[in-house]
Formats: C-alpha cells, structure tokens, sequence
C-alpha cells in the first residue's frame, strides 16, 4: 500500500509523541467530530464497513449503536489492549508506536457515544507499553484534549490505563470486565451484553486497539474514502501480523480484502517462505480460527471469504506453516494452550480442553488409538455450542480442522506408533511455572 | 405473559420466568447442579442445556427468560447428548469413588449419570490431582477431587451469610474451593454448604462415614434448637438419629438451618432418663404409677391447691402442654403455674432466635396467653417463702444462667414435701462432646435435680412421638414419630393421661387426634396458631408447593 | 513484620486508586504494584492488600491465584518467561527454552538455588513476527521483552544480566 494509515507513524522514533502526531494532522479527525453530532458519527463509522478488529469481526458501528443514548449514569469505553491470541501481534504496534491515534479514536468514540471514561485494558505482559501510552495520555491532558469539555463540546473524557496481570481469557469482552472490576476475568453469560450492564453495571462498549485506531482516519476522510480501501463490507486498511518460517516476519498494513497469497509472497510483505520451506498450511487471523491449506492462498482476507472455507478472519494476522511441522503437535500445543488458559468455570471448556490435550499428546507419543481420533472429533463438537464464552469452542475449531485437514498426519501417528516429524519439546512433565 | 411453547407443549408463564422453571410447570425436571432456587445463577454447569429454536447454541435454562413464542426443547436428542456430555466432561477429573463417598445415594451428579450417560468410559488419560480431606472449617471437609466447581457452596456464603469466607482459587481445571489461607469457614450456617453441594466434595465433619444414606429412613420433623422452628429431614437408622437436614419451609427456614439447631439432634440420645424411678430405685411404669398415686394422693389431702404448683416445658409439644393444662387443671386443681425450659443464648439476624426452646408460643396458645404463667424467678421466690409444698416438674431444664437463683432453685427443692420430675434426660449434658463445645453450653441443667424426685418418670423426645410445636412467628408446625419411644420413656401427653386416670380422672386419650380436636379449643379464633385450621399430622406444605411447581433444589 | 508501601510506591497506589468508581477495580495494578515492591505475593501481601483496599480477602486470594504473572512463589531475581505457544514453537521457541535451560542449569518452572534465574514456559506474549523471543521480568520490577533471539544474542543477554544480579534484589528479601 502506497500511503500508511494505521501505521503512518510506526517507522519514526519520535511517532509516539504528541508534537509529531500534529505536525502530520493529528486530532484534526477529533475536531472535525466536535462539530458533528453524535448521529453523524455513529453513522460514518457503520457506513465505513469498519469490523471489530479483535477477531469477532461484529461491524463496529453496529455495536456502537448498541449503546444506549440517552442514560443519567456515566458510560464506559473500555479499550481491549489484552492482545493475546497466539500468532496476533498487531495492537501492540499501535500502542507502542502511535499511541496518540488510539487516543484520538477513543476521544471520537467518546464524542460519538457520550462516554464518560475510558480505559485502555493492557495485559500485564506489555507493560511496558502503559509507559508510552500513559506519557501520550498526558501529554492531550496538557493540551486539554482529555478531561472536561472536549474540543469545545460538552462532552467530558477521562482516559486511564488499566494494567491486567496474566490471562488470556480477559481479551474476552466480559471476561475483560471482570478483570477491570479486579475479579477472576471469567466470562459473563449474556445478555445482559455490555452495552447495556457492562463494568460497574454501566453501558460500556469494548473495542479492539486497531477498531479504535481506525476511527480517526474514518472520520477525517469520510466513510466512503475508507470503505473503499477495502472490499465489500470490510472497510479500510487492515493491520496484518505475519509469522511463521517466512523470509520478512512482520506487522503490514495493506488493504482489507488482499489475498493470502500477496501477503505471503510479495516482497513488500512477508517476503515467501524461506529458503528450503515449503508452505504446508496457514492460520488466518489467530489459532483459534481453522487451519487452511495452500489450495485456499488465494482467498481474500474477508470475514465473508474466510467463512465461506469454515475458518475466520480472525484478528488478520496468518500465521504460516511449513512442511516439517507436526499438525499433530501443533494441534497439541494449542490444546495446551486452551487448556492453560480456561477459566474453568463451565464445565465442557474446563475438563475437555485438557482432556483433548491429553489424548493429542498421547497421539502424538505415539499412543494414539483410531477410536482416539473419533472421540476428539466428537468431544470437542460437544464443547462447541455449550459454553459461556469462545474459548472452548476455539480449541474444537482447532481440533476439528486439523483432524479434517491432515487426518493422514494422525494417522501416520497411530499407525507408526511414533511422530514421523522432527521434534520440538512437548515435555509436559516439567514442574508446573511459579504461579 | 409471554407464552412458550415447550416440548410442544403451550403455557403462559409470568414475565421473567426461566425456560427451567416453565418447564418445571409443565412436569419437565431438567437437570441441574449449579442451579439453586435461592441462590444467584451462574450457569456455568452446563447441565441444564436446552435446546432453543433459531439459537445455534444450547441455551442454559436456568438462566433464559421465557419470551413469548419461544419453542423450547428440553428432551431431545441433541439435548440429552449434551447432558451425557456435560456428565462425561465431569468425570474426566472426578475420582468416581462413589462406593467410598458418603454422598452415594443422594448424589445428583450419580443420579443424572445413570439417568443420561451410564456408558462405558472414553477415558484413557490420568486426572488431575485435586486435595482429599480438606477442612475448610470445624464442621466442613473439602474432596477438591469430587468437586464439579458450581460454586453453590461459595455464592452460599456470599449471598445468605454474606461471610464470604469461601471462593474459587487456580484456574481451569485446577481450580478449588478455598477460604483465604489462615481462615475458616466458621459461620452459624457452615454445614448448609454440605447440603446444598450437589456431590460429595463437602461432608460434614459430623456425619460422614457415620452411615451409608440409603440405610437411613428419613421423617419430617422440626428442630428444637430454638423457637425458629426450622424444618427438617430428620434422618434416623436402626432407632438412631443420624443428622438433621433443613426441609423447605419458604415461611420458616428457606433451604436453611444453623449448625447449633443441627447438633441438637444429640439431646435424643445422650444421657437419657432411660426408666421411671421412685427414690432411688428404677422401676417399671406400673410401680411408678403406684408409687405416684399414692404419694400424689397424700399430698393432694395434706396441702392446698395453692401449696401445689407446675412448671411447664416449652420444650415440649402442644399435644404434652394440652394435658398439661388438664393435668394442673383437674388433677392438681392449681393455678400456681411457671415457665421452665432452658435458659436464652446466641442469636443472629438469619435464623437463630436467643428462645432456644422450639415451643413457647405453644404454651401461650394452649393456656390461651401467658398472664397465668409466672416466671421462674417467682417460682424460686415462692419456694423460699414456703408457700409451695407440692411441685410436678416437666423436664428439669432450668431457664436461667445465673448460677445464685440456679442454686437457690436446687436448695428450695430439697426442702419440697414432694417432687415429681417428668424429664427426658438424667443429668447435666456436655453438647457436644467434641467440636463446638460452645453452642449448647447453654444446656446448663443440673444433674441433682433428678437425685432430689421423689418420683422421676421418663419422657420421650419429638423425634419418637408426633406432635406440634407453634415458633416464634405463632406458625404451628406439626412433626412426625421417627421410631418408637426409646428405653422406657413415653411421651408427656401419655404420661400425664395415664397418671390422670389413675389418680380417678378421664384424661387419656386413645388416639392423639382426638386430642388435637380439644387443644386450641378454648382460644379465640384468631388466638390460634396459624395454620391450625388443618389440625391433621400433615406436614405443612410449602406455600410454593401448593400453587405452582417448581425447579427442584 | 507489619508491610508497608514505600513513598514511591505509596505515591503510585493513591494514583491507582484514583482512576476507579470502587477500590475492588483497582486490585489488578495494585497487585501488579505490590510484585514489584515486595518480590511476589505472598499470603502475607494479600492480607496486606486487601486491608489497603478494603475489599474481602478471599477477594483477593481469588483474584492473584487466577492470574499468572503474579508469582505466589518467590522466583529468581531474573525471571525468563519463553513463549512457546504456535509461532514461536514453529520458529524455534522450544529450542530457544532448551539452551537457556542448558545454560542455566535449571528446567522451565524452577529457580536455581541462589534464587538468580528462574524460567517458566508461558503462553504467546504477542510477539509472534519476532519469534523466538523471551520476556524478562526482574527484580526492580522492570519488564522487558527480547526478540528475534538466536544463541549468540541469549549468551550476550544472560552475560548482562549476571553483571546486573549484584545490583538486583532476592525478591525472598524484599518482605
């Protein structure tokens, strides 16, 4: 892509800084809303096509519109910085680099919804990024760009960062509010949905990173400008993450809509494979979405295009997979992960992530069974529609997708009674970490 | 009202009701664990699932509203897989080591497995490890590996006792039910965590191994813990209580009791007064009764009715007081009557009342109010002054804890020309023996009492009789015999109705119902008890029960 | 012995607290604060925060015993926390875990017995175009991330950070 949008500022030191932000038209989207009504805005933002960035994909404006408008309490944006899903690196760049458009996304949203306060959820891990965005936070405060009466409205905005401290499951939108609340972050059972009793039982939206850094760019430059940069109702450019045995691992900004293959192959993104890796499979946007294979590189990165092959797009950021990985292992290695990470308060994710993750070693050790394979199939289908939240029915994607995808692979395990591919360490023997 | 359609089945419901308790008016039992009626919903079980038209995902019924033109599936096959799933997901870290689980045979993660799964085990994987004998507190022990985290026993705490002692810790599958390191779950309602988990995880310290629950037969009965009056499953094996469990009573005790009350169930068995005796001497019923007749008879010539006095027991039924009144009545021909029974003690804001005698309110209904009962201190001031010479006393507690007047009570006994003691127990009891030493030191009863009778007869408790007891609110409580009277004790309403007839009074009666048509006779309609328009032994029925059917605890 | 913020970190738990309607919202940070100023969160740092904060202590015990960055055993003065998970297992991840553990002479999940290093396997730390990677959490309550990591770069780091274990305290002392 010829012009950077979303990450205009992410090869500049001095990016994070309010002075530079300015000298490039920085918060002249948030002025531009201040004159506009609060309708106007919600209505950009749905007609921009932009979609929730965090993976779900739900049209922001949509959800925006969700949120009640006129209410005497105080309304909540709570800004999901929890990045976690494994092979998604993407917010954290805006974070650490352009912080100021995400503060300037939140003050527009703010505006649009008459939010009262907002805070940037951070997952404890990127700490270090709660520096860069506190220092830019009160850097608009100096500048009266935060606190009362914004930009000459009468809208008042208080942005504070919030620091979490190790779980994946709180980039979960309720599992977030409990986390905000100081609880265990276990998900809610909805409805009630945030918009209406959301933290502190108040009307809260949550909102990924990059759906609130895409906000000032939608409204600088019309919805339509934006709608057009990506293909038919997944506006805008898109940040995407690309990992994997690939020659330019990296974060991309590129078009919504751009096909697998132009992110894998072309110089300008990741680059290819590396010498002497062969493409076995990719990941969309995150491991919870469905394994795909090279037959699918040429489908657009939409949620629609994804959906149609039974995967998603997830959080847009492929991870690749080259011919000497085990799927089988793979495949285990996410189930610990799920397993690692549930909540444990239903009952379907908290036994049967582990349980899946027992009988995948057991596969991959060689101890497998055919009716191991049937039984996978059969008890992560019944984690699917059962649970409070996704976290659960993302290991059945994995599993069930892996399973369709490379049955060969699992198979090769049972019948050889041993992994025919080179090893990574699956040791689960080890002492459990200091928790 | 929004009208759902459930198993093809239509009903209207009222706004805000659940797909659960819709289904529950239609017949269907859905099964739950974490799902309690007074509790909070969390949904997190999984085991009510239902199917929901238009809903991709089975819906948690529990916690669904009821909207109108909803089609609902409770039973189909989609739904029973899914329960047989929930069921295995369970037992994939559940030890299943029910033939050493006291909660075998009230178990509703058992009962749903042989109802939905009862298949062969899938699994080849090692379990995780949870803790085993746990204490949580002085009467509560914890299996972390039974447990199926429902978190009934946690929003217990937080949302009845609001103690909070309890919460979840870890994790995913490790997670365990623990109270903050160094504290204890250690409030008046801790054993009701026992009964509200749906497995074996939490057992009472008191009860468990003590008896398999399918040996035990089970009465509705009332505590005598205190004048709340909290129902309870009174459960007995081979003539024996084992435990008391709270029984449903929405006007009364909810879902609940205190652990005080729940130890009282000891009082049937220690330390009884096993045999009638005369002086010194055990003997039977009939030289008892002699031995009364002859004595009584002398007495009754030598002094005047005014020199003869009765204290009665609000520990004891309505049916015992009824003949009471009759006895002091006809037989003493005294008016001279005071009030015993034990002395007050702790009380809380939930259920624990300071009366711990589960009947004086009876007394006030059955000597239609209590201007003709004195109190105990003017007993004491009355024996002194030797104005009474003559005294039949019902149970030998002694309603005060101030040791001087207890002292002085014992002193003016000795001096009586007769005393009569009608008492379930011998002497003075330490409850309990073990633990929680500190609840019924409030039993502060003397062991001289019964050395001083000149007659002593043996009465039997409420788990060995029916009977009524009217609480604190005047709700009369009717309670049912266990087993029969235990040694040679007999109930106080026989008692008094066999020394009647033979001291030349008709006072007995063949059938207890017939004595229940006479004993709220002489009050005033609204003076009764409420409830009393159904006199029949029925146990009271919920209010609930009567009207709309409802999800089972 | 009875705890206590120090001024600084006083100064930063008023700051924190400020930012939320209820002292409950702010137990997260305020754990995350107390690692740093008492080593790790023991019982004893529990009790102490949920006094601070006025909320239940089970409260408390529930939400640091959910959480896994907050270490409810001392660890090392360095603590190494691999990711492992999807990418960075595709791209050398467990290798990388393999020669640190060679290097340290401890597994992942133990601490050497001078309380220097611990490691731990965690799960991904949203660094996955610059796998394989590490992050470093030390003592003084700095967290770090290392990217892009081979052998040589493990060697220089470790190097470092033996130079710093002087200057560094035993989180064991630090309550």
């Amino acid at each position: 892509m010829d012009e950077k949008i979303l990450s205009k500022f992410f090869d500049r030191d001095d990016g994070h800084k309010l002075e530079v932000y300015e000298d490039h038209g920085g918060y002249d989207a948030a002025r531009k809303a201040a004159e506009m009504s609060r309708e106007e805005i919600v209505n950009e933002v749905k007609a921009s096509n932009l979609r929730g960035r965090g993976g779900a994909g739900f049209p922001a404006g949509v959800k925006w519109s969700f949120i009640p408008q006129e209410t005497e309490e105080d309304k909540y944006l709570v800004v999901n910085a929890d990045e976690g899903e494994p092979g998604t690196f993407k917010d954290r760049q805006i974070m650490q680099r352009d912080p100021h458009q995400l503060i300037e996304g939140c003050i527009i949203t703010a505006m649009a919804l008459d939010l009262r306060y907002c805070y940037i959820y951070i997952r404890g891990e990127l700490k270090f990024t709660e520096d860069i965005i506190q220092d830019a936070i009160e850097e608009c405060y100096d500048k009266g760009y935060l606190g009362e009466d914004i930009f000459g409205t009468d809208q008042d905005l208080d942005i504070y960062t919030h620091i979490s401290a190790g779980a994946y499951i709180c980039g979960e939108e309720t599992g977030m509010i409990e986390g905000l609340e100081g609880k265990p972050g276990k998900p809610r059972i909805k409805p009630p949905f945030p918009a209406i009793v959301g933290v502190f039982d108040a009307p809260t939206l949550v909102n990924n990173v990059e759906s609130i850094a895409c906000v000032p760019p939608v409204i600088n430059r019309g919805a339509e400008w934006f709608a057009n940069l990506g293909v038919e109702k997944n506006g805008g450019p898109k940040l995407y993450g690309l990992s994997g045995p690939i020659k330019n691992p990296g974060v991309y900004e590129a078009p919504s809509g751009i096909t697998v293959r132009e992110l894998l192959e072309s110089p300008e993104y990741g680059g290819g494979m590396k010498e002497g890796k062969e493409l076995k499979a990719y990941i969309p946007g995150g491991s919870s979405c469905a394994v795909l294979t090279p037959d699918e590189l040429d489908r657009e990165m939409s949620f629609e295009a994804m959906r149609e092959v039974g995967s998603n797009l997830g959080t847009g950021c492929v991870t690749f997979v080259d011919q000497d990985t085990c799927m089988v292992r793979l495949a285990a290695r996410l189930a610990h992960f799920y397993h690692h990470e549930s909540c444990g308060q239903c009952t379907p994710c908290r036994d049967g992530t582990g349980w899946s993750a027992k009988v995948l070693d057991a596969i991959e050790a060689g101890r497998g069974r055919h009716e191991d394979l049937d039984l996978l199939e059969d008890m992560t289908g019944q984690i699917e529609h059962s649970t409070i939240c996704a976290l659960g029915p993302s290991l059945t994607f994995v599993v069930h997708s892996y399973l369709d995808k490379f049955p060969e692979e699992f198979e090769a395990h049972i019948e050889q009674g041993e992994c025919p591919f080179p090893s990574w360490s699956l040791d689960d023997t080890k002492p459990a970490a200091a928790e | 009202m929004p009208k759902v359609t459930i198993n093809n089945e239509e009903i209207e419901v009222d706004d805000g009701t659940t797909v659960m308790e819709a289904a529950a008016q239609l017949g269907y039992d859905i099964p739950h664990f974490c799902y309690h009626p007074a509790l909070s919903i969390p949904a997190n079980c999984r085991m009510c699932l239902v199917e929901v038209e238009d809903n991709p995902d089975l819906q948690p019924s529990c916690h669904m509203p009821v909207n109108d033109g909803m089609e609902v599936h409770t039973e189909s096959e989609r739904v029973v897989k899914a329960r047989k799933s929930v069921l295995e997901f369970i037992l994939v870290n559940h030890p299943v080591d029910c033939p050493i689980c006291d909660q075998a045979g009230e178990c509703k993660l058992q009962d749903y497995y042989m109802a939905y799964d009862a298949q062969e085990s899938r699994l080849r994987t090692e379990k995780v490890d949870g803790v085993k004998v746990y204490p949580l507190g002085p009467e509560v022990v914890y299996d972390g590996e039974r447990c199926i985290l429902c978190t009934r026993c946690v929003r217990f705490c937080e949302e009845i006792t609001e103690t909070d002692e309890l919460t979840t810790a870890q994790r995913g599958d490790h997670t365990e039910i623990r109270t903050f390191p160094g504290q204890e779950l250690d409030n008046n309602y801790s054993m009701c965590t026992v009964d509200i988990c749906p497995v074996g995880a939490l057992t009472a310290r008191d009860f468990r191994f003590k008896c398999r629950v399918w040996l035990m037969n089970t009465t509705d009965s009332v505590c005598t813990g205190c004048s709340q009056g909290c129902n309870i499953h009174l459960d007995h094996f081979r003539n024996e209580v084992q435990r008391y469990r709270p029984r449903y009573n929405p006007d009364v005790n909810d879902y609940w009791m205190c652990d005080p009350g729940r130890y009282t169930y000891k009082e049937v068995h220690q330390d009884r007064l096993e045999d009638p005796m005369v002086g010194d001497n055990v003997v039977n019923w009939h030289a008892a009764t002699q031995a009364y007749v002859s004595t009584m008879d002398e007495a009754l010539d030598t002094f005047e009715p005014s020199e003869r006095a009765m204290v009665l027991s609000p520990q004891v039924s309505c049916e015992g007081l009824h003949q009471a009144r009759r006895f002091a009545d006809e037989v003493l021909e005294t008016d001279r009557l005071y009030m015993g029974g034990k002395p007050g003690g702790e009380s809380d804001d939930l259920l624990m009342n300071a009366d711990k005698n589960p009947n004086r309110r009876g007394i006030e209904y059955v000597f239609g109010g209590l201007e003709a009962v004195d109190s105990f201190e003017s007993l004491v001031d009355a024996m002194e002054a030797g104005e009474i010479r003559v005294l039949h006393m019902m149970n030998k507690h002694i309603p005060t804890t101030d040791d001087a007047l207890r002292a002085r009570f014992v002193d003016a006994v000795a001096d009586l020309d007769l005393f009569v003691l009608q008492a379930m127990h011998r002497g003075e009891m330490v409850f309990p023996p073990d633990h929680r030493g500190d609840f019924p030191a409030a039993d502060l009863d003397d062991p001289t009492l019964v050395e001083l009778a000149d007659i002593a007869l043996p009465s039997s408790s409420h788990a060995e009789q029916d009977g009524t007891f009217v609480n604190e609110d005047g709700i009369a409580q009717p309670f049912s015999q266990s087993f029969k009277p235990l040694y040679n004790s007999q109930p106080d309403w026989q008692i008094f109705g066999r020394l009647g007839d033979e001291m030349g009074h008709s006072l007995s009666y063949r059938r207890l119902a017939d004595l229940r048509e006479e004993m709220f006779g002489d009050a005033e309609d609204d003076a009764k008890p409420k409830t009393l328009d159904d006199k029949q032994s029925k146990s009271r029925a919920p209010a609930d029960a009567a009207t709309q059917p409802t999800p089972a605890e | 012995m009875a705890l206590q913020f120090s001024t600084e970190a006083e100064d930063q738990f008023q700051t924190i607290v400020s930012r939320y309607p209820n002292n409950l919202a702010a137990l997260l940070p305020v754990l995350m604060l107390a690692q740093e100023e008492f080593g790790w969160i023991s019982v004893e740092v529990m009790d102490y925060i949920a006094e601070r904060l006025d909320v239940s202590k089970s409260q408390v015990f529930s939400t640091a015993t959910f959480y896994t960055m907050l270490n409810k055993q001392p660890v090392g003065k360095c603590h190494i926390q691999v990711c492992t998970t999807f990418s960075c297992a595709l791209a050398g991840g467990y290798e990388m875990l393999e020669y640190l553990e060679e290097a340290l002479g401890i597994q992942a999940g133990e601490t050497d017995p001078e309380h220097n290093f611990t490691i731990s396997e965690v799960e991904c730390l949203a660094s996955c175009g610059t796998a394989p990677m590490f992050q470093l959490t030390t003592s003084d309550g700095e967290i770090e991330y290392f990217e892009d990591l081979d052998p040589d770069r493990v060697d220089e780091i470790l190097e470092d950070l033996n130079d710093r274990l002087d200057e560094l305290p035993d989180p064991r002392d630090m309550h």
